[in-house]
């Protein structure tokens, strides 16, 4: 009887081990990897990644090269946007409801819109936002209704500009906290990243803090240097620099499993920097030291 | 039946147990007597017993409270590794505090103290300077003549706490405190120094050297140009105002409306640019004993946020750091405000690398745009194969050379 009990024990443990991880870092492979080739010519450094859900078109910064590179729905290269040679080195970039580009510009310490149809290049109206003059733009983000997030690094705050990039206000006001990165979620919930912390936030619409996760440390669970964060529908994905991971916690801020690693060849990071999921839940990264963006689903 | 004989051996394990912990135990009585004997071939420690402050175990020949008589797998028959052995009595010892002095993080308590008895008190292995000066020594501490009163008698413990604080400097109280202490900011001659400008509540040890200096006043070697020429208002609201040390631009737009050169590395793809007045993130805006300012230790100031790559470099497993690393000088390779070159390097790193190692430019395994990665498909440059701080390879190489490198790319052979 015992010997019968132990052989199913044995079996079912045999089984514990495939089953957790079915579903989980397994189910997340490499697509693509959008690189240098003889259409692009080389990649310097990758700023931001945008993927515009209305044209699904993607779209990202080789910032060295000082160009907006744009490739269709199946990653098949498309253009590259080279406004007159005005675009200095841009960093992060979105695409706005009605279709102008928002690219951050950190020689002009602004963010530049770009209207391709009307053919204008501008940069984005300050005027009421109190403290302008030390305002330096980090990242930026577009949450469904169209408006657009942005970190004023200078500040320690995050401006909110509606969808016709009239300023509208601080979400959060000039805080200790130092914000590397953010994203807003389908529900408006918005979420921040602190490098040198190793601390996500959470906040709701008012800019008021729900929940808090993350720190630097040695163990698996544990942040180097995290530098960029994005949402799907039910997953928090972070990305750690130095340890060429990207980690995924779930939304209570619970670490569920991390995945990829160092390594040059394709699904393997160096040095990746950021990372954009779009609504049908394709993960972009931005693997810096590899001058390429590295698609994963 | 089977439930009753199960039962049956459940108490039988119980009662060995309980037989086995009671038993194993040293009892006070029977430990004089049998660690007394300790004491017969250890001849040195006969003398040391006999010392006032003797630690409290071993006066009471509790040796197996910190030995194996028998075996072990540590140096000097010691039950653990001496960190944790020390912090099983004395916790909490600089661990609750914020930073902890580098013995202490390490468990390395015997660079202080003596396990069995000492002289002096605390079990110290030596007394104040003689103790303090054996690690941070006197040459780096004073950079001239004129001595601080406690830093010249060794009375180091008046301003810092040797196992940890929440302070950087392991200050007893923080930095705005612990002068005044001593020190009245309120009198005439204080306030003529500080050309009437009130200092109370500020850091005095950010223009001061608190152990010595060149002169009388202890102010750092290096001074700040507008503050040499005690042209305070360069920066500052006049005396008079409402808010005398407030700033007449806002954060580092003061620092920048002379340093130009370095508000155009601002620009640049990678910066360093944080916080409303981030250049005293590094810098000190008075004095300083650094070249450029520097608000201490280039290292130090450096790793305060990288702390991973400090993690990295003292690794165990890391036996080749670069030179650069070695001398903690992480300005050879990287531009602190900002570069457009990735990694925050001042120059494009064939360029930068082949500075210092000239044979390899002209002699290297092929290098640059036409020669490609095959693996990442971009172009291979120093960093494809060695890392540019640390390895547990020779010659800082990412594999191992002899061969795992190369087949990284060279699969066929």
């Amino acid at each position: 009887m015992i010997k019968k009990y132990i052989l199913v024990l044995n079996i079912f443990m045999l089984l514990i081990v495939p089953l957790k991880a079915y579903g989980k870092k397994d189910a997340i492979n490499i697509i693509t990897t959008l690189g240098s080739n003889q259409d692009i010519g080389i990649l310097g450094l990758i700023g931001g990644v945008f993927f515009d859900e209305i044209k699904k078109r993607l779209y990202f910064t080789d910032s060295s090269n000082c160009r907006i590179l744009s490739y269709d729905s199946e990653f098949n290269y498309l253009s590259a946007l080279h406004p007159k040679g005005d675009l200095k080195n841009p960093t992060s970039i979105l695409r706005t409801i009605d279709g102008r580009f928002l690219v951050v510009e950190p020689s002009k310490r602004n963010v530049v819109v770009i209207d391709v149809v009307q053919k204008l290049i501008n940069t984005l109206d300050l005027a009421e936002v109190s403290d302008s003059a030390t305002f330096n733009p980090g990242r930026m983000t577009i949450d469904s209704d169209g408006n657009i997030y942005i970190i004023d690094r200078a500040n320690n705050r995050i401006l909110v500009f509606n969808s016709n990039l009239k300023f509208n206000k601080e979400v959060i006001k000039k805080s200790k906290i130092r914000f590397n990165d953010i994203k807003v979620d389908r529900q408006g919930y918005i979420y921040t990243l602190s490098t040198l912390e190793g601390v996500a936030r959470k906040y709701d619409k008012s800019g008021k803090k729900i929940l808090e996760f993350g720190r630097r440390g040695k163990s698996r669970d544990e942040f180097s240097f995290p530098t960029s964060l994005a949402v799907d529908k039910g997953l928090i994905y972070i990305v750690d620099q130095h340890k060429n991971k990207i980690f995924v916690f779930d939304r209570k801020g619970k670490f569920v499993f991390n995945f990829s690693g160092l390594g040059w060849i394709e699904g393997r990071l160096s040095m990746p920097s950021y990372i954009f999921i779009n609504n049908s839940n394709t993960i972009f990264v931005v693997d810096r030291d590899n001058s390429r963006v590295s698609i994963f689903k | 039946m089977w439930q009753k004989k199960k039962l049956l051996y459940i108490c039988i394990f119980l009662l060995l147990a309980l037989i086995y912990a009671f038993a194993g135990g040293v009892h006070p009585a029977t430990a004089e007597t049998s660690f007394k004997k300790c004491l017969e071939c250890h001849k040195n420690q006969q003398k040391e017993i006999k010392l006032k402050g003797a630690h409290a175990p071993f006066k009471n020949f509790n040796c197996g409270s910190c030995h194996n008589p028998h075996a072990s797998k540590h140096k000097s028959l010691v039950k653990k590794e001496i960190g944790s052995l020390c912090k099983s009595c004395h916790k909490g010892k600089g661990v609750k505090q914020k930073f902890s002095h580098d013995p202490v993080k390490k468990g390395n308590c015997l660079e202080c103290h003596d396990p069995h008895a000492s002289k002096d008190r605390n079990l110290l292995v030596a007394k104040g300077k003689g103790l303090c000066f054996k690690c941070h020594k006197a040459e780096s501490i004073f950079p001239g003549k004129i001595k601080h009163e406690p830093a010249r008698k060794g009375l180091c413990l008046k301003c810092h706490n040797p196992h940890g604080s929440d302070d950087f400097s392991l200050l007893r109280k923080n930095k705005e405190k612990i002068c005044i202490s001593c020190h009245s900011t309120e009198n005439a001659k204080t306030k003529k120094a500080h050309k009437f400008y009130s200092v109370s509540g500020t850091e005095c040890v950010s223009c001061h050297n608190p152990h010595g200096a060149k002169k009388d006043d202890l102010i750092k070697q290096n001074k700040h140009k507008p503050f040499a020429k005690g042209n305070c208002q360069k920066c500052h609201n006049s005396p008079e105002s409402s808010n005398p040390l407030g700033l007449n631009k806002k954060g580092s737009l003061v620092c920048l409306q002379c340093h130009k050169k370095v508000d155009e590395d601002f620009n640049k793809i990678n910066n360093h640019f944080f916080d409303g007045v981030f250049c005293i993130n590094c810098h000190n805006p008075h004095a300083s004993d650094q070249s450029g300012m520097k608000k201490g230790v280039l290292k130090k100031i450096c790793f305060n946020c990288h702390q991973d790559t400090k993690w990295r470099m003292s690794d165990k497993k890391t036996k080749f750091l670069h030179p650069e690393v070695k001398k903690g000088n992480c300005n050879g390779c990287h531009d602190p405000h900002g570069s457009n070159i990735r990694l925050l390097l001042v120059n494009n790193e064939l360029i930068l690398c082949t500075s210092c190692h000239k044979r390899h430019a002209s002699f290297s395994h092929p290098i640059g745009d036409s020669a490609i990665d095959p693996r990442s498909k971009r172009d291979i440059s120093c960093i494809t194969c060695h890392t540019l701080m640390a390895s547990k390879h020779e010659f800082s190489l990412r594999f191992d050379g002899k061969k795992e490198l190369c087949i990284q790319c060279h699969i066929s052979y």
